[in-house]
């Protein structure tokens, strides 16, 4: 695995003990997620024990430490979004991509996520995609949504 | 001097001293699972609950005792209703976390905690974070850590693998409150979360020392005035080796000057 980011990512914050939430966040943007060989290097780098880093890892949902597909697919579970049907939304997606909650297609190109709210909740039922918010979705614009992006 | 009621027994405490202190100081028993006094009090297990009156308390409030700096005109209660009402809970909660301690048995019988009403998990661990803190704060391993949060946390190794940093020194399985830390230990070896150590001999008689390789080092790194020769021989020979010394002084065959050298 090329690490050469990671050497780039610690340096551009100077090495900073206190920075390792920042630089676990720029990890995941450069590799899509957290490799185990990227956790090891930035212990390292920062002579952190390793707990330090992985307490901080773990702790975190929007983390992932298991490799995520090409697309991520955040359904938004929050109180709106959940009166609204989302739940409904999620098992769609789940039946459309044959794949559970957390779980990456076969053929790495999505990735199913949840979260409890993305402040968006005059748009419920809300969908995003890779960042981009789909708020009113409904069961049957489900597979719509996923094709714009096959 | 500051003082603070408990139970309605006025008593003198200690400047910066905590309720769990000064209670037990005072030969009172406030049950707890995640106190260690040469530890930082973390208020995790919450079974030291208390009531506070005055100095500024909130009526009828709880807290635990073990995170409580005492201050002028406070006054604790230890076994009101109240108390064992949220005591019984918190116990309740974590025998449902943890069925099989006989500890957490030994409490309820004392606590008249008869039912669990709770699902019953299949955990070893009660979460109190004591293995982590020694390993931090005493030890200074720092080999073990906190992973996930809420009722997922667990403690142990980072993504627990056999700790890299572990000296196998074994204190987090000897601070553990349900002891729920397996040791292995043989005559050669020390085996504590997957990884085995070998265990040094003395240099003197070859008897298998509580000490390994890893754990000497880490001593010697943290005090300075450390030699090997002072952890690498055994009791036994430590012991005939300072009676020598006292021996040969009285007889007058070494004078005090000489044993400093």
């Amino acid at each position: 695995m090329d690490l050469a980011k990671v050497d780039q990512i610690v340096e551009k914050y100077g090495f900073d003990k206190n920075a390792v939430l920042a630089i676990l966040q720029d990890i995941q943007v450069a590799y899509n997620y957290l490799p185990r060989e990227a956790i090891n290097k930035v212990s390292e780098l920062l002579s952190l024990p390793l707990g330090q880093i992985s307490s901080q890892a773990t702790f975190f949902s929007s983390f992932s430490l298991t490799p995520r597909g090409e697309h991520i697919v955040t359904v938004c579970m929050g109180t709106a979004c959940h009166v609204r049907g989302a739940p409904r939304v999620l098992s769609e997606l789940e039946r459309e991509l044959k794949i559970d909650d957390g779980e990456t297609t076969a053929d790495g190109k999505f990735t199913i996520e949840t979260v409890n709210c993305v402040g968006a909740c005059a748009l419920g039922p809300l969908v995003m995609v890779n960042g981009n918010y789909h708020g009113n979705i409904d069961t049957a614009e489900v597979s719509t949504l996923l094709s714009a992006y096959r | 001097m500051i003082h603070v009621r408990i139970n309605g027994k006025l008593l003198e405490a200690k400047k910066g001293e905590t309720v769990l202190q000064l209670a037990q100081r005072n030969g009172y028993h406030i049950p707890n699972l995640c106190y260690h006094p040469s530890l930082k009090a973390d208020g995790a297990c919450r079974m030291c609950l208390v009531e506070v009156k005055g100095a500024n308390a909130k009526p009828n409030s709880l807290t635990t005792a073990c995170t409580l700096t005492v201050k002028e005109g406070m006054e604790v209660l230890l076994d009101t209703p109240e108390v064992s009402k949220h005591r019984n809970t918190i116990l309740e909660m974590l025998m449902a976390l943890v069925p099989d301690s006989p500890v957490l048995t030994k409490m309820a019988e004392e606590y008249g905690l008869k039912e669990i009403r709770l699902a019953q998990g299949d955990e070893v661990c009660i979460k109190c974070g004591l293995c982590v803190r020694i390993c931090d704060e005493v030890v200074g391993a720092k080999a073990l850590a906190m992973e996930g949060r809420g009722t997922e946390t667990t403690f142990n190794p980072p993504f627990n693998e056999p700790p890299e940093r572990c000296v196998a020194c074994t204190s987090c399985a000897f601070i553990c409150p349900v002891q729920c830390i397996p040791v292995k230990k043989t005559n050669d070896s020390i085996t504590i979360w997957g990884r085995e150590f070998d265990r040094l001999k003395c240099t003197r008689c070859g008897r298998a020392l509580d000490l390994t390789e890893e754990h000497m080092a880490l001593m010697m790194t943290r005090s300075s005035h450390l030699k090997p020769e002072d952890l690498n021989v055994c009791d036994v020979c430590s012991r005939k080796e300072v009676l020598g010394t006292m021996k040969s002084l009285v007889d007058g065959q070494i004078t005090l000057e000489r044993v400093g050298k």
